[in-house]
């Protein structure tokens, strides 16, 4: 069930090229793999937030609250 | 000699901060050429606080315990007119202004006799910089002195400095600490003023600590922390006063051994270490709780996501000089200029989730004891460890058990347990609630008076 919810993997390598990275191909894996392996360790995660749980960074307009 | 003993035998006029400075500079001549932990040294610079530390004692001018006293700060924290590189070469930077750590310490009296090497912009946990070269060990010069502040650790274990500042986003300060067998402690996030302080990510960065003993690291802390309204997460402290007192009990303190994850996967040296600490609390009277934690490899993969991005924003406008970057932080920086910012703001709410969750930990327990790492000091140029039937790379291993308590904000102290048979240190993790910095070197100081630490490091 959640398998299915979950977007399709990022393909990180045209979205590399998409950004103008110029790294070499033969060094491109040492940049990529960490990412396949960190996405597929985050999306389970990502996937069961609700929706109004705030992210852990704040703005604080009021002055007062630093003074 | 601790800063405390120092410190007394500066007021009886048994050594003079002069001399005291001449000794470390002295150290650091014969030391440094081996253990690569300096970058810069202050001769003129520390010969002068020396001096002015000595005629405000001759006067009676009492600035406390760190006045006279001989400090080496990472070089990541800006110090007027002393070139600033976080270890990198993308600039030599020649800061104008002193960075708030470098203020209060100097209002103390300390003497900052130089600046440390480091990971390249203190991105990685080896301190081996591939532009100034690798920091190494004092306990085994061909093992690494951890990261990313290895220099801190190299010139504290060696005896160059009392103590020394670092910073620590991922475990930086913690690590150093336990593969060079120091005390390191990262305070609560916000406790100490980032302003001044080369950035890495926002969100996790601290400073803090590293010294011989606890109550050092006490004293560092006390002379660094409060408020400052220059650095946006700086939080008001709810005490000034952080240097535990003799014979400090830890009777009737509830501590958290996990019975999961932290001991999960590790060396077996380390864990009859730790194990062997918790037991020598218990005699000491603390009550140990066997607790379950929250998923912390969730933690900790909240933990990378968050990092990548925010060094990826510090960096974003340098990427063009490529040529300038160590393979490995290139590597990091590259990884995390092409997450999405949803992945960013999700992590980002997986931590609040996160917080929630480890909130309810405290009211069970009032400290965590964990592993600082799983194994102790890696060779140089070790890539990847055993542990259990899996092999994992250094960095990954190095960070498994500290990373967590950044994404927390946590206070959290490594102290030196033991050593392996091969005559490594390792390192003891304790862990507090939010701004139970106090707490945390409490207990840390009585398992130090009670024998749970390391020989002098014989460098």
């Amino acid at each position: 069930m959640l398998k299915d919810a979950m977007p399709a993997p990022t393909d990180w390598e045209t979205l590399a090229r998409a950004r103008g990275f110029e790294v070499p191909p033969e060094q491109l894996d040492r940049v990529l793999e960490p990412l396949r392996a960190l996405e597929r360790r985050f999306r389970p995660l990502a996937a069961g937030l609700s929706f109004d749980l705030e992210p852990a960074t704040a703005f604080r307009a009021d002055p007062e609250y630093r003074d | 000699l601790t800063i405390t003993e120092a410190g007394r035998a500066l007021r009886e006029r048994r050594v003079t901060s002069a001399e005291l400075t001449r000794s470390a500079l002295d150290r650091i001549s014969r030391l440094n050429p081996a253990l690569n932990a300096f970058l810069t040294v202050l001769h003129e610079r520390a010969a002068e606080r020396a001096a002015q530390a000595d005629r405000e004692l001759a006067a009676g001018v009492e600035r406390g315990l760190l006045q006279g006293i001989t400090i080496a700060i990472k070089d990541l924290f800006a110090m007027r007119g002393v070139r600033c590189t976080a270890g990198s070469i993308l600039e030599s930077e020649m800061p104008t202004a002193d960075a708030a750590v470098v203020e209060r310490l100097e209002d103390a009296g300390a003497v900052i006799v130089g600046t440390l090497n480091l990971h390249e912009l203190a991105y990685g946990v080896t301190s081996e910089n591939p532009h100034f070269g690798a920091v190494r060990n004092p306990w085994n010069r061909n093992h690494s002195a951890g990261g990313s502040s290895g220099g801190s650790g190299a010139a504290v274990a060696s005896g160059m400095v009392f103590a020394a500042l670092g910073t620590d986003t991922g475990g930086s300060i913690r690590i150093p600490a336990a593969f060079c067998g120091t005390v390191g402690f990262k305070p609560t996030y916000g406790l100490v003023s980032r302003f001044g302080t080369r950035p890495l990510g926002f969100s996790l960065d601290h400073v803090g600590p590293l010294a011989r003993t606890v109550r050092d690291a006490a004293a560092l802390l006390e002379a660094i922390a409060g408020y400052d309204s220059r650095d946006p997460a700086s939080v008001r402290p709810t005490a000034n006063d952080y240097v535990p007192e003799a014979g400090c009990s830890i009777r009737g303190v509830r501590l958290g051994v996990p019975e999961d994850f932290f001991f999960d996967r590790l060396d077996g040296e380390v864990e009859r270490a730790v194990r062997d600490s918790v037991a020598r609390a218990t005699s000491l009277g603390a009550t140990v709780v066997l607790v379950r934690v929250p998923n912390m490899i969730a933690v900790n993969t909240v933990g990378q996501m968050l990092l990548l991005a925010e060094a990826a924003a510090v960096y974003e406008e340098r990427m063009k000089d490529r040529d300038r970057f160590g393979p490995d932080v290139l590597a990091l920086l590259d990884q995390g200029r092409l997450l999405p910012a949803t992945d960013y703001i999700n992590a980002q709410r997986l931590r609040r989730k996160a917080q929630i969750e480890f909130g309810s930990l405290w009211s069970g327990v009032d400290c965590l004891v964990t592993p600082t790492t799983p194994i102790a000091a890696p060779e140089l140029g070790q890539k990847a460890v055993t542990l259990g039937e899996e092999d994992q790379e250094v960095r990954a291993a190095a960070t498994r058990y500290t990373r967590c308590f950044n994404v927390l904000g946590l206070p959290a102290i490594s102290i030196p347990c033991a050593l392996t048979a091969a005559g490594l240190p390792i390192g003891l993790q304790i862990v507090g609630p939010p701004l139970g910095d106090r707490l945390v070197l409490r207990v840390a100081a009585a398992l130090e008076d009670a024998g749970v630490t390391i020989p002098p490091c014989p460098a």
